[in-house]
């Protein structure tokens, strides 16, 4: 079975970020990026589902500029077997849904069964990328997986509930999923696997390829308006204490005792 | 046309769920600031009471479809009464609460309108011209104003505890309008085998009278077991707690986890070790009486939920504190 990975490269959890001028966006020059981290949960449910069955393809694709090709090289490092860039300018800047549409019209022209994507892009945080893929391909999807395996006839699928609780299905194919965190161990990558990614093919289609005209995808395209982005307003009653670690540890101590009254 | 607001309806032993109670009752206050009405859906089986609380908590008309299909959620049952119902009422919004059923459900419906999901929503603005709704993207490391310029319906969830339902009435005389529904098994491609916990227990949280937990900020496994393990042994014992992450990378058993996929813990003492204050950790522990933040970071939105906080590594911090408290433990 072909397998098809949506992965998306987002700034490093420790990024400092900082606004532009606009200040709708953030500064992109001198972030650090890294493969957002439930996406590197779907590439190792995706080489897992292909180790299964004994055949098949994992073929992933990122939507972003130039430096998003540094996520498509660590999954094919991993083990996937081909890559697909959309970095077409006209792409870039849309919401959830342009995203969703370039994503949808790869699946159709790679004829893959099964999509599997993240749960959640932890820069924009919307959650809803890999439903609405499902909504627009009008396919079978579990979102918060965290458990799959191909059964006959489809899928069986573990969802994550809220209060640790799971719901156990099973979806037809063709099938999208949302990847949860957490799901599996992410192997490492091995230096055979970094020579070897080197020398697989990563495709740039255009939209006009894909059958996408320009005011669907990307900015063009995009319904949802960033008006304004800014740091919250700090509405905290916390109390910050200060000095040296021994200074510190002082003050605490003795906070928590007056103060609080918990030691 | 009136701008009506239409709230799908979640509901667990007969009562709507408490974010679909908040969802209510920020569609009001949006059908009141455009003279439309508060509309809400429920889809259930035996639900007739579910239907019944929601009009007396305060929706307008509340839209009941009654199936044995539907008894169990599924994507598709849901999907199939609520759609053709919102392209009947053409209501401006639709709202959730940002729970697990809104993220695998709302999307899904929202695609076939063409329209994407202003998704966890943490406050809005309203006028005549606009609403403009709040998230917090980066972890909440940021506060975006988002506006949907495409044509209604428009769809957003809400994230839990952010607009509270405190001003719900309780004897709406809201109307329950029954529809039929014609569902078959073949139209619903999930089928639902088991529901299930997701594992043993070993680790009771909730009932910690104190809790050290540490993050992804500690590194390693070994930095975790060694920085924690400190601060436990000089308060004479605590329980420890630890954030999604650390338990992903199986430094440390999955029942240690806080958050909303984990335990809700209301221990009188939390101290928090490298945790940003994801507010899935943080819906955890806002029960705690104390909470002391130590993280390099000093926007780190877990400062936002502390009593006391602490800026800096805690490689250098957690020594120095643990010694303190084992020292006026003794005095
Ligand atoms: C559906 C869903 C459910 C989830 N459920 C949960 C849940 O139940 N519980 C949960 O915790 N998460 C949950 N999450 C994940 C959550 O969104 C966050 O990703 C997670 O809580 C982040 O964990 P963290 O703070 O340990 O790691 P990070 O976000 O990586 O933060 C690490 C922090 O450590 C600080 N730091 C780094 N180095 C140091 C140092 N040397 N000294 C001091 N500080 C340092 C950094 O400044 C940073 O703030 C869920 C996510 C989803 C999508
Ligand atoms: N630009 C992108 N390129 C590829 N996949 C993406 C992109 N944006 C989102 N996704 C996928 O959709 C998931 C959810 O993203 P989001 O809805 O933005 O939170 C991610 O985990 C990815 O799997």
């Amino acid at each position: 079975m072909k397998i098809l990975v949506a992965i998306k490269q987002v700034p490093d959890k420790n990024a400092r970020l900082q606004l532009d001028e606009s200040g709708t966006r953030i500064v992109e020059t001198d972030l650090s990026w890294e493969t957002n981290e439930s996406d590197r949960y779907a590439v190792e449910t995706a080489l897992r589902l292909r180790e299964a069955a004994g055949e098949g393809e994992v073929v992933v694709v990122t939507l972003g500029p130039e430096r998003a090709r540094k996520a498509i090289s660590s999954a094919l490092a991993m083990g996937a077997d081909r890559g697909i860039h959309l970095v077409d300018p006209d792409f870039q800047g849309g919401d959830p849904l342009c995203v969703a549409r370039a994503l949808a019209a790869v699946a159709q022209a790679e004829e893959a069964p099964l999509v599997l994507c993240g749960t959640r892009a932890d820069d924009d945080g919307y959650a809803e990328t890999p439903i609405l893929l499902a909504g627009l391909l009008d396919r079978p999807a579990v979102f918060l997986t965290m458990g799959v395996e191909q059964v006959d006839g489809g899928l069986r699928v573990v969802r994550e509930l809220e209060a640790s609780r799971q719901e156990v299905s099973e979806i037809p194919l063709p099938a999208v999923l949302g990847i949860q965190s957490g799901i599996h161990e992410v192997r490492f990558t091995s230096l055979k696997g970094i020579m070897a990614a080197k020398k697989k093919p990563v495709g740039q289609p255009t939209p006009t390829e894909l059958g996408l005209s320009a005011d669907r995808i990307g900015k063009a395209g995009r319904r949802l308006e960033v008006l304004s982005l800014a740091p919250p307003e700090k509405k905290s009653q916390c109390e910050f204490i200060e000095g040296k670690p021994e200074e510190i540890a002082a003050t605490l101590v003795d906070k928590l005792r007056r103060e609080a009254k918990v030691l | 046309m009136a701008k009506d607001v239409l709230v799908v309806i979640e509901h667990e032993d007969g009562a709507p769920r408490r974010p679909s109670l908040e969802a209510l009752s920020l569609a009001r206050r949006m059908a009141q600031a455009t003279g439309g009405r508060a509309l809400a859906v429920v889809a259930g089986h035996g639900t007739e009471a579910v239907a019944q609380a929601v009009a007396s908590s305060g929706a307008d008309v509340v839209h009941h479809f009654d199936h044995e299909l539907l008894a169990q959620y599924t994507p598709d049952g849901y999907r199939l009464a609520i759609t053709p119902l919102i392209r009947e009422l053409e209501p401006e919004w639709v709202l959730m609460g940002h729970t697990y059923l809104a993220q695998d459900l709302l999307p899904l419906i929202s695609a076939t309108f063409d329209a994407p999901v202003i998704s966890d929503c943490v406050d809005m603005e309203i006028d005549a011209e606009k609403v403009v709704f709040h998230r917090q993207p980066y972890d909440a490391k940021l506060v975006a104003r988002i506006f949907d310029r495409g044509p209604a319906p428009h769809f957003a969830t809400l994230q839990s505890g952010a607009f509270p339902a405190d001003d719900l009435p309780q004897d709406h005389g809201g109307t329950v309008d029954a529809h039929t529904i014609d569902l078959s098994g073949d139209r619903i491609r999930r089928r639902v085998l088991e529901i299930h916990d997701a594992g043993e227990s070993t680790v009771d949280l909730s009932s910690a009278e104190m809790i050290v937990a540490g993050g992804r900020g500690l590194g390693s496994k070994e930095k975790f077991q060694q920085l924690i393990g400190q601060l436990v042994e000089a308060l004479g014992g605590a329980a420890v707690g630890a954030s999604r992450p650390v338990v992903d990378s199986e430094w440390l058993p999955h029942d240690h986890q806080i958050g909303s996929s984990g335990q809700i813990v209301s221990p009188k003492l939390y101290i928090g070790v490298g945790i940003s204050g994801a507010i899935q950790h943080v819906v955890g522990i806002r029960g705690s009486q104390v909470i002391v933040a130590i993280n390099k970071d000093k926007d780190a939105p877990i400062f936002n939920e502390a009593t006391y906080g602490i800026v800096g590594d805690a490689e250098e911090l957690v020594p120095a504190i643990a010694q303190a408290i084992a020292e006026a433990r003794q005095s």
